[in-house]
């Protein structure tokens, strides 16, 4: 099985999306350009890694809001972000992070994106080598209909999304974001 | 011996086809002759598994293209047709309205039971809800004997069933119920008539057993009010912060899944509360598990805690009428709780929880308990019944 980041706790509440879970696996090697690690050990030697579905992969957006710091909070991605990163407490191969909801809402909304999320060395190009967040190593098969999370309401100016993680057919999680239905409330 | 079970849906996947199958099927085995009748059929195959030497036949094939042809003739041979059709489609005469199954019956139907029923003239017939056996006492006259099984708690039933079952079932040669409460209920309905306690039997006790290490609790049912998992995941929130690595699987479906889904999004135990739906393999689930929880408001006897129990599962139950307290002894292959009460609910799981040791001893005896409800000996009960009532 390839090497993974294998999910325990899925947590979205109070505006965050709180990940728990340990490392499964060979650790991704930080990549090339990687140098050592930078703040209080076992802190930035990885970081959460999210994606928009769909947006090129090579390398950052200048100047895109939230992916340039690990450090969440930013405002909106503009379309067609790169990744998002934000810092990971590691505690052998345990893994904790988090990240606000609001980040992942785009600024138009027309249709529903999709995040993947991966842990990967800070500086490697591109988030590569990555390990998938997701779970599978139980035995609950159809996690998709089974371990299903709340949506979190996310409102900024005019536009009001929800924002789900799921579990993909791969048992994967991503999240989705979507407009919210006029008038339906949570 | 000739023995005939008639059901309502013999094709489909309830409680009751199931243990009517394995009656059927340990009869069978036994060298009788078995003959399993479907009032209504609605799909090729039984969905449980048939011994091949039971016979299976229906009396409405209500497949899709198997309704057959509207009579051709004279305008007038076409406007009695269409007027018999009519009355054909329209609602039962004989079963009550407050009858579950009510909605399956039309006048067609209900005749060709009738029908059926009337050219019996010997050996056994088994019936298997109220609308059958009510049909059976009033028509099944020719001299078969006659045998009502009730799988349901007499005050469950509607006014309307109660009342036609007062009216009717002393008629019947016995009534067969599973529980003791059951048997004095029908008792004082039906004075003149025996009332037999024989409860159904597992469809197998030759089960994988759980080695009660797993952090695995699980409940199954239908997701209905009566079933109780709206009591059973606040009593999980009482106890998963001290218990956090367990979780609770509930398997099944039903019309209560979004306000279940929206409980548990409530609670915030979306990690540890897992709505299964539903499996085909709730025998090998069942063997994952370390605990079974049965948070019932009513039951007749709760087949899916037997069938836990021959996992050697211990039990969490709600003492709720009617079934536990037949099954269960409190301390002995389980904790049986103050019916409705969330507190004590938590209170036991979290007991059973905190102790593998205890689960082991309390699996230990509920395997040995459910032995007298295999199939064997289950099959045993009613020919001993069907003796008694040889003319």
């Amino acid at each position: 099985m390839k090497a993974h980041a294998e999910l325990a706790q899925v947590w979205p509440r109070d505006g965050r999306l709180r990940l728990i879970g340990h490392l499964h696996g060979p650790r991704p090697a930080p990549g090339p350009a990687a140098h050592p690690a930078e703040g209080p050990a076992g802190e930035t030697e990885l970081v959460l890694l999210v994606a928009l579905r769909g947006a090129p992969q090579g390398g950052q957006a200048p100047g895109v809001p939230g992916a340039s710091t690990a450090a969440g909070g930013g405002s909106a991605p503009a379309a067609r972000p790169g990744p998002l990163r934000y810092p990971v407490t590691l505690d052998g191969r345990e893994f904790d992070a988090w990240l606000p909801v609001a980040d992942l809402v785009p600024a138009r909304l027309a249709d529903p994106v999709t995040w993947d999320l991966w842990l990967a060395p800070p500086e490697s190009a591109g988030g590569r080598p990555r390990l998938r967040v997701g779970r599978v190593l139980d035995d609950i098969r159809n996690k998709k209909s089974i371990m299903v999370f709340p949506g979190q309401r996310v409102s900024a100016g005019t536009l009001t999304a929800v924002v789900r993680p799921y579990y993909t057919i791969k048992d994967n999680l991503s999240v989705e974001v979507r407009a919210a239905e006029p008038g339906a409330a949570r | 011996m000739k023995i005939r079970y008639l059901l309502l849906h013999a094709y489909g996947m309830g409680g009751t086809i199931r243990t009517v199958f394995t009656q059927a099927n340990a009869m069978a085995a036994a060298g009788h002759e078995v003959h399993v009748v479907s009032v209504v059929r609605r799909a090729d195959r039984p969905y449980f598994t048939l011994d091949s030497r039971v016979r299976l036949s229906d009396l409405a094939d209500l497949r899709p293209g198997a309704r057959p042809a509207v009579a051709a003739g004279s305008p007038l041979a076409r406007l009695r047709a269409a007027r018999a059709a009519r009355i054909a489609a329209g609602p039962p005469r004989y079963v009550p309205r407050g009858e579950s199954g009510y909605g399956a019956f039309d006048r067609r139907i209900e005749e060709a039971v009738i029908s059926w029923l009337s050219g019996l003239g010997d050996g056994f017939l088994v019936t298997t809800r109220p609308a059958l056996n009510l049909l059976s006492a009033r028509f099944a006259t020719g001299g078969v004997t006659r045998v009502g099984q009730e799988h349901m708690n007499l005050s469950v039933h509607q006014p309307d069933v109660r009342a036609a079952i007062a009216e009717w079932y002393p008629r019947l040669d016995a009534i067969a119920v599973l529980t003791f409460r059951d048997r004095a209920d029908y008792r004082a309905v039906a004075r003149r008539t025996r009332v037999t306690r024989i409860p159904n039997a597992v469809h197998s006790l030759r089960q994988v057993p759980s080695t009660c290490a797993a952090k695995i609790a699980v409940a199954a049912g239908r997701l209905r009010p009566q079933k109780g998992f709206d009591l059973l995941i606040p009593a999980f929130k009482r106890v998963v912060s001290e218990f956090p690595d367990w979780q609770l699987r509930i398997f099944g479906t039903g019309d209560r899944q979004r306000q279940l889904r929206e409980l548990i999004e409530q609670h915030h135990l979306y990690n540890h509360v897992f709505l299964m739906g539903r499996t085909d393999r709730l025998d090998d689930e069942l063997a994952k598990a370390s605990l079974f929880v049965l948070s019932s408001r009513a039951e007749g006897l709760p087949m899916v805690m037997l069938e836990a129990m021959s996992h050697g599962l211990p039990v969490v139950s709600f003492d709720c009428p009617t079934g536990p307290a037949d099954v269960l002894t409190d301390g002995k292959e389980g904790l049986l709780v103050p019916p409705g009460d969330v507190d004590a609910l938590a209170a036991a799981m979290g007991k059973l929880m905190a102790d593998e040791g205890l689960r082991a001893q309390y699996g230990d005896a509920a395997l040995a308990t459910v032995q007298a409800y295999s199939p064997e000996a289950v099959r045993d009960r009613w020919l001993e019944l069907f003796r008694s009532l040889e003319p």
